[in-house]
């Protein structure tokens, strides 16, 4: 998280926030509320409001929100004019692709899966090779890259200049501004910031309520924070993921190397991004290919210790787990879904 | 395996007895509780580090000084302890077999074979410089700009370069020895992580199930013949070296070297992180009868590395 982007003053936002997680769960809007910046953080996570976490020079609001909601899901921020963000990034899957990769413009194909958008909010880094410090950086890029929208920026802010309703919708946002790359880049986190689940039967878990955490659920939780699967080497207790780096067996030599390209170390090579696993069950496939079609399959590669290759992180090693245990560890996993993040009609057209 | 809450671990250690035991009964050799004023209760910059606030070698001491070392918890603002001071920077420097190592890359070793480190991180607390009057003179970890640091700790992360420079504020004089926490002070490692921010939060990759943090984490990775490489790849693989709360503390390091601290610019040293002395620890003869922590192999020689690591030359200083 941006230590340089807390607004208000820790203590502040700790009262706030406490008054907020007091009227609704984790991610969800407070009972008559419809604002995108309401979200509550979920358990686990600092307990500031949103606007307290977003950049200063990006603060949140719920005009840029809105805004960047509509540009999320706005296709002439493509080259055709037929891809969105919300083409590839899809509610019902977590805003990941249910496809391996993704299609973009010309039905020109990626080679990275499309990656869930969930709690970014407090990401340090975006992308499966983190080459994007700031939600802000990352949005961009996507339309920029020629196998996805395939539109620079300047020419996506004339689009949206020449449009009367972004135009004003951009002047209410940015205080009378007109379009621009940084507002443009600044909406889109906005909304992206906006994508807080916090309301899964995990998350009611951690909030002290089990009612919907089922046995399998709490022996698969066991495993996952014990040795015997030591999933929380990489995905602590919380928000599931430690924002680091590591090669968990699924790269293979000759294949994308990963923060490797970025980084020009050898030692980074099939290193990429731990993910969090909030909605995990909904984003199929897995890894960073997408090579991994279920979460048995997750399940299976890990217990075998990777695939076998050599720059595989030595964390990664065979499991002794039983048929039932990887039973258990898939039901905590399908406890991570928050039925109500997607299916909410806030975060869609 | 059930998580280990400090109640039931205290449970298991005194069997029920009636009234919990100060700390430093407790805990195992040399641990941060078991120096200076021995309230682990205090600020993490102080606690097991040093003595009691005292003034440097020209009684540069601020009036809050007391009150910051006796102040509760962890706070994420530390008020500094002392008003000013000269800037000394220590670059951290890992080596092994007495050469550079390099963050991600094949590092060659005698005999054969390559060591690269994919993971290496640790936390710094409660430094302390020792005066050639005896004096034991607390000081403040700053930032780049002056600041005390965020909950008076420094994360070191090779993988982060600019983290592997930590910076303490001395008052000027004549120092021969620098102490301090191979981790977090007691009242830090009792924290939450979910609530807190860098380092301590969960981004810090220093987190575990078993409360407190981690101190130490170290993962890489041998290249090579494993007969070629002189049983280097015998090594462990993986060290995750953590406490817990009240029980289990931080090893406290002392190297010595001789600092002159001038009144006025900087002072630059390396603190060479001995990597060769790591793996010795990991492997070194350990009383694991009281161990209580996870069985993990990575924790097994991490407890291994927290028992003997202040009696082993772990960290050097140079020039």
């Amino acid at each position: 998280m941006k230590t340089s982007g807390r607004a208000l003053p820790s203590i502040l936002a700790a009262c706030v926030a406490a008054s907020c997680q007091g009227a609704a769960g984790g991610g969800r809007l407070p009972a008559g509320g419809g604002r995108l910046v309401d979200r509550t953080p979920p358990a686990g996570y600092p307990a500031a409001p949103l606007e307290a976490i977003a950049p200063l020079d990006s603060p949140l609001t719920e005009a840029r929100a809105q805004l960047g909601k509509r540009l999320f899901y706005e296709p002439r921020l493509s080259a055709t004019g037929t891809v969105a963000c919300g083409s590839c990034h899809q509610q019902a899957h977590a805003f990941a692709d249910p496809a391996a990769v993704s299609t973009g413009v010309a039905d020109r194909r990626g080679t990275r899966n499309a990656p869930a958008l969930v709690n970014l909010a407090w990401g340090a880094t975006f992308f499966w090779d983190g080459r994007a410090p700031s939600l802000e950086d990352q949005v961009g890029l996507p339309i920029e890259n020629p196998v996805e929208m395939d539109l620079s920026l300047p020419d996506a802010v004339a689009r949206l200049a020449a449009d009367a309703g972004y135009a004003q919708a951009f002047r209410d946002a940015f205080e009378g501004a007109p379009p621009s790359e940084v507002a443009l880049r600044q909406s889109l986190a906005s909304f992206v910031r906006t994508l807080v689940s916090g309301d899964s039967p995990y998350d009611r878990h951690l909030r002290g309520d089990d009612a919907g955490f089922s046995e399998a659920a709490r022996r698969g939780e066991a495993l996952f924070l014990n040795e015997k699967a030591g999933c929380f080497h990489c995905h602590p207790a919380g928000p599931l993921t430690n924002e680091g780096f590591f090669n968990n067996g699924t790269y293979e030599s000759g294949g994308d190397g990963g923060r490797a390209a970025l980084t020009g170390r050898p030692g980074d090579t099939g290193k990429f991004k731990v993910p969090g696993l909030r909605n995990v069950a909904a984003s199929a496939p897995y890894m960073h290919d997408g090579s991994v079609a279920t979460l048995d399959d997750v399940i299976d590669q890990y217990a075998r210790g990777g695939r076998g290759d050599p720059t595989t992180d030595p964390q990664i090693a065979p499991l002794p787990l039983s048929a039932a245990e990887s039973v258990d560890l898939v039901a905590f996993l399908n406890a991570l879904t928050d039925a109500s993040f997607i299916s909410d009609p806030g975060t869609v057209p | 395996m059930m998580q280990w809450s400090p109640a039931l671990i205290f449970l298991v250690l005194c069997g029920g007895c009636s009234a919990p035991p100060p700390a430093a009964a407790v805990s195992s050799d040399g641990g941060a509780s078991d120096r200076g004023s021995g309230d682990v209760g205090d600020g993490d910059g102080d606690d097991g580090v040093g003595s009691e606030p005292s003034d440097g070698p020209d009684g540069a001491a601020t009036g809050s000084d007391a009150a910051a070392a006796t102040g509760p918890g962890c706070p994420e603002s530390p008020a500094p302890r002392r008003s000013g001071g000269t800037v000394v920077e220590i670059a951290v420097q890992p080596i092994l077999q007495g050469r550079l190592m390099t963050f991600g890359a094949a590092h060659p070793l005698d005999g054969g074979g390559t060591l690269t480190l994919l993971n290496l991180r640790f936390y710094v607390s409660g430094v302390s410089l020792l005066a050639t009057t005896g004096q034991q003179v607390d000081v403040d970890l700053v930032t780049a700009a002056g600041q005390p640091e965020p909950y008076g700790v420094h994360l070191v992360n090779a993988e982060d370069a600019a983290s592997t420079t930590m910076r303490v504020l001395a008052p000027p004089g004549d120092y021969t020895a620098l102490t301090f926490n191979f981790g977090l002070g007691d009242t830090c490692n009792l924290f939450d992580a979910s609530q807190q921010h860098a380092p301590l939060s969960a981004a810090s990759q220093m987190t575990w199930p078993h409360t407190g943090y981690l101190f130490l984490r170290y993962e890489g990775r041998f290249g090579g013949s494993a007969s070629a490489d002189g049983g280097t790849s015998e090594l462990p693989p993986s060290i995750h070296m953590g406490g817990f709360p009240g029980l289990v503390m931080a090893p406290v390091m002392h190297v010595n070297t001789q600092l002159a601290v001038p009144a006025q610019g900087l002072l630059s040293r390396h603190l060479r992180l001995v990597m060769d002395e790591i793996f010795r620890g990991a492997q070194a003869a350990a009383d694991l009868s009281r161990y209580i922590g996870p069985p993990g192999p990575e924790a097994i020689a991490g407890e291994h590395l927290r028992q003997t690591a202040p009696t082993l030359p772990i960290f050097v200083v140079a020039p």
